[in-house]
């Protein structure tokens, strides 16, 4: 990894990091539903740097996350969400990058979060009909993971040059 | 922004969810919430008690104990909520009220489902 590289994973995380808070502090309709802002940053890593730096800004995000509120059942549901996210997220981008649009594989990034998020909360409290809540998860899931990939796709263009310079 | 074949497909994967669910969602809004229900209280995937919800009752307290930790759950007027508890998230009472058969909240570090059934027999286990 180039230092330009890691400097610029590690500013993308910190900004992961900070809308994550951020996002943490504002009220949701249901439980488990969240905008998942800091997947931006998931994104931009992906477009502009590549799999290997999505994965570190996803992790650093999470585990940075779970040091300053210290909640293990945020930690689970996001590792497993996290990690289950941009693994979908980077395969679509690597294999269909030209039958995909940014924001819907941001969707796809979503659900996968949503179905690896209910999972985990099924696996804790050992009790499977708790599966059902996935219905909410995706229609919020869908149209949080839109907004998303938008703003990252916006994002790609204003800072794409960034990357591009040969240095 | 035109869309691409894969997000065109991706779209009718969300149609054929939005469809099923706003049907699902339709009908539970249609229906009222029956005078009598039940609640089922589980913990660890074992159903600690049942308790009986009816229109028009009391509010009345309880405890649910997991490990040093509690939630205090409150049914009232035929409805039932955890009006407090000692877990890190709190998101058990952010759920707020559960009015409808169907309707649960889920206390993730105490391990703790609250679901609603239509039932109207509580057999046994009472509080």
């Amino acid at each position: 990894m180039k230092l330009k590289n890691i400097i610029i994973t590690g500013s993308l995380a910190a900004f992961a990091l900070v809308f994550n808070m951020f996002e943490g502090s504002l009220p949701m309709p249901l439980p488990g539903i969240k905008l998942g802002a800091a997947n931006v940053f998931s994104l931009l890593a992906l477009v502009l740097l590549g799999v290997k730096e999505a994965f570190a800004v996803t992790l650093i995000r999470v585990f940075l996350a779970w040091v300053m509120t210290g909640n293990w059942f945020a930690l689970l549901c996001s590792l497993a969400g996290g990690l289950m996210s941009a693994s979908v997220m980077s395969f679509i981008y690597l294999k269909f990058r030209d039958d995909f649009s940014l924001p819907w594989i941001s969707v796809a990034g979503a659900w996968a979060f949503n179905v690896a998020q209910i999972s985990v909360v099924a696996l804790v409290v050992n009790d499977i009909r708790v599966l059902l809540y996935i219905v909410p998860l995706l229609a919020a899931g869908t149209a949080a993971g839109w907004a998303v990939g938008w703003l990252a796709l916006l994002l790609c263009k204003r800072v794409g040059s960034l990357t591009d310079i040969n240095s | 922004m035109g869309m691409k074949c894969g997000d065109r497909g991706m779209l009718k994967i969300l149609m054929v969810i939005l469809v099923a669910s706003s049907i699902v969602w339709g009908i539970r809004f249609m229906t009222a919430a029956p005078d009598v229900m039940s609640a089922e209280i589980i913990q660890d995937g074992k159903l600690l008690q049942r308790v009986l919800l009816k229109k028009g009752d009391q509010a009345k307290d309880f405890i649910i104990e997991y490990k040093g930790g509690y939630n205090r759950l409150r049914t009232e007027d035929g409805r039932i909520t955890v009006i407090e508890a000692n877990c890190p998230d709190r998101d058990c009472v952010k759920r707020g009220w559960l009015k409808k058969p169907g309707d649960s909240a889920v206390c993730l570090p105490h391990r703790l489902v609250i679901r609603l059934t239509g039932e109207s027999e509580v057999d046994g286990v009472t509080y």
